[in-house]
């Protein structure tokens, strides 16, 4: 009983709902009582939780107060419980959509001689296989078979036809060949310095192209920096004037309802001239 | 709470219930425009859904409008109309048990506060935060959630909500301690920090 009426204390004093002289002692107890103090600051804390949830703008719904008065309105939200009935309406409308698409597709479903049958239109039912006797499937088999391998020989000929031809082809290009010489002439010491010479020549001309691309290749490589960075800084502009307008929107929806609540209030005025009228 | 104009006119609603009562239709106008607001709110903190809020809104002013007339002292209206709110949560609350019994995909709110908590950094955000709560909320107790909801957002004192539900003082406040405290365990199962809000 006396932790019942000290939990219904704290909540009284969480919720400033006592007398001073209740208040101060409540305060005395909890600077004896720790672990009742941690228990006020806690629950404080869960108020700080719940305080996040705000109230929410609404605005009722409009309706002209006339001499049918709110009948009208009440007559109009008592036919919002055929809401309730909206799944089994929903499955109704269904099945009867499928029932007329059913018709007029002729859509049927058969069973019969051990199938079932599903189709549009007529469904024509197929030949039993026991129609045909044992020896009418031999032979079919055995001409199937019999056409078979004979389409497998000519192919074979035929194959062994090109292989000849190509076979004959190759000899006859062999025959053909010109014999390569096998001596190499002899080096002189001229002729070494003319290499030597053209050696360096090539190098001059290879280290020449090289720092001739190497420069061109910094230029490109300076000239990606430059652009990446201009495209870095596109992006921030965008952004930035993605947030301008972002706040544009808010700025608009936030005046659009407050010209809602204008009309709301200019439509209440109407309203009150209408039954002063009356 | 520092008290609007909208406050003071709502807790001086006599006037406009009585005309009401004499059939004044006008004067019913007037009145849902200052109560709209409030019973929306407390029925979107109930069900933390626009939509049923909006429902159980428009009922609540339907029964109001039906039974006006039985209300015997105009200066209770501000409790009888919580009460008839409440009843409205109450079969509104039924009418979505028999709706999920036909659903298959039933609303796990326990799974979503799991879910809500897989991202730390936007738990402290203020939208993050007011669903944390709202999801939260829902999962207590209806006789806390409801004691909760008069108190902390109706701003009501505890002989309000004593006479509103038809309890004493001590047993409102014991069930808001008891709703706080089931608040405060889950917050921590969920792995929050009750000292950074």
């Amino acid at each position: 009983m006396e932790r019942e009426n000290l939990k219904n204390d704290l909540i009284a004093y969480l919720y400033g709902e006592m007398s001073t002289e209740e208040r101060l002692l409540f305060e005395r107890e909890m600077e004896s009582d720790p672990e009742l103090a941690k228990e006020f600051l806690e629950l404080k804390q869960v108020r700080k939780g719940l305080s996040h949830m705000e109230d929410k703008e609404v605005m009722e719904p409009f309706f002209l107060w006339g001499r049918n008065g709110v009948n009208g309105w009440a007559g109009s939200f008592k036919r919002r419980s055929l809401v309730l009935f909206k799944p089994f309406i929903a499955v109704a409308a269904s099945l009867v959509i499928l029932l007329l698409v059913g018709y007029v597709t002729q859509f049927s479903i058969t069973y019969q001689d051990n199938q079932l049958l599903i189709g549009f239109n007529r469904i024509e039912t197929i030949s039993p296989a026991s129609q045909l006797t044992e020896e009418q499937v031999i032979n079919l088999v055995r001409n199937a078979i019999e056409q078979n391998n004979e389409r497998l020989l000519t192919l074979i000929k035929n194959t062994e036809d090109k292989m000849d031809t190509r076979f004959a082809s190759l000899e006859t290009i062999q025959e053909k060949q010109p014999e390569y010489p096998q001596t190499a002439n002899t080096v002189t010491d001229k002729d070494l310095q003319d290499f030597y010479q053209q050696m360096q020549q090539t190098n001059a001309v290879i280290m020449e192209n090289y720092l001739r691309n190497a420069t061109v290749q910094q230029q490109e490589y300076f000239q990606t920096v430059v652009n990446q960075f201009t495209g870095y800084l596109q992006d921030q502009r965008q952004e930035d004037l993605r947030l301008i307008r972002r706040s544009l929107v808010n700025l608009k929806e936030n005046q659009d309802q407050q010209q809602q609540e204008t009309q709301q209030i200019l439509a209440n005025l109407l309203n009150n001239v209408n039954y002063q009228n009356n | 709470m520092s008290e609007t104009l909208r406050d003071i006119a709502i807790n001086h609603s006599e006037s406009l219930v009585e005309k009401s009562q004499k059939g004044d239709n006008h004067a019913f106008g007037k009145l849902v425009g200052l109560w709209f607001k409030r019973i929306y709110n407390f029925t979107f903190k109930y069900f933390g859904n626009h939509d049923m809020a909006m429902e159980v809104t428009q009922r609540t002013f339907i029964s109001v409008y039906d039974h006006l007339g039985n209300l015997k002292n105009t200066g209770s209206f501000k409790y009888w109309i919580y009460k008839i709110a409440i009843n409205q949560c109450h079969e509104e609350d039924r009418r979505q048990k028999r709706r999920n019994w036909f659903s298959i995909f039933q609303n796990d709110d326990a799974r979503k506060v799991e879910e809500i908590h897989m991202d730390p950094e936007k738990e402290y955000h203020q939208k993050e935060m007011e669903e944390v709560m709202n999801s939260l909320l829902k999962l207590i107790p209806e006789e806390q959630k409801v004691v909760i909801i008069m108190k902390e957002y109706e701003g009501m004192k505890f002989r309000e909500i004593a006479e509103t539900l038809g309890i004493s003082e001590n047993t409102a406040k014991s069930r808001l301690y008891y709703g706080l405290n089931n608040l405060k365990k889950m917050i921590s199962k969920s792995g929050m920090n009750l000292e950074k809000f």
